[in-house]
């Protein structure tokens, strides 16, 4: 393959791309262990993928778009687990009220007219159980942009 | 309106008004309070930031991911409002 004999551009010093990949892949993913594995995993469907690489963009270019969605997917699978598990060790009430304002989407008045509590009360339902979940799922929102 | 030490707010206070400010169920005043707060506190900042990324998550899960504990309790609380 022509791509083995005439590496493309940007393919030089693997060991320099391999900090560069770690460094990029712990920007989406907070643990250092599943890092060092998604830029594993990038090289393996790098060798694997080769035949659709088509040379419109840079091989670094194409490298580092597999990896960030990797990484990127990962994270997101990993902090929507921790947020379900998170939401089930609600107690009833707080589960309740975060089932239905934040994966519903309910207005605030609807909540409170369904459970039958006080405007007062549903926040302060919805205050804990957030900060629980936030707190379960912490990690995962430091390095991201909002 | 110039804050006077009286009026600052602590980070403590700021954290459990969080969820009234998101609503924006504050008061004016109140909430100015908590927004001159936030504008010198990083990591209250950082906080209510998180507190977005929380419920921005939470509304993308998917249905099946609400366990059918909850669900079924969720259906009699609502089987029960009705008149």
């Amino acid at each position: 393959m022509s791509f083995i004999r005439n590496p493309p551009h940007g393919l030089d010093g693997a060991n320099t791309s391999g900090v560069v990949m770690l460094r990029l892949a712990l920007v989406h993913h907070p643990s250092r262990a599943v890092a060092e594995e998604i830029v594993q995993d990038t090289w393996l469907a790098v060798i694997q993928g080769i035949d659709r690489f088509e040379g419109r963009a840079s091989f670094k270019t194409w490298l580092f778009r597999i990896l960030v969605n990797r990484a990127h997917t990962r994270a997101e699978r990993e902090a929507r687990d921790l947020t379900t598990q998170a939401i089930s060790a609600l107690p009833p009430g707080q589960r309740q009220v975060i089932t239905l304002r934040d994966v519903e989407g309910w207005p605030s008045e609807h909540v409170c007219n369904v459970l039958e509590i006080s405007e007062t009360n549903q926040r302060v339902l919805l205050h804990r159980a957030r900060s629980r979940v936030r707190a379960a799922a912490e990690h995962y929102f430091e390095g991201e942009l909002s | 309106m110039t804050v006077t030490p009286a009026d600052e707010l602590t980070c403590r206070e700021v954290v459990e008004l969080v969820t009234a400010y998101l609503d924006d169920a504050l008061p004016s005043d109140e909430r100015g309070r908590v927004d001159a707060h936030l504008a010198g506190c990083e990591p209250c900042m950082e906080y209510l930031r998180q507190m977005r990324l929380t419920i921005g998550a939470l509304g993308r899960l998917p249905e099946e991911s609400i366990s059918s504990d909850a669900l079924s309790e969720l259906r009699k609380a609502f089987r029960s409002s009705k008149p």
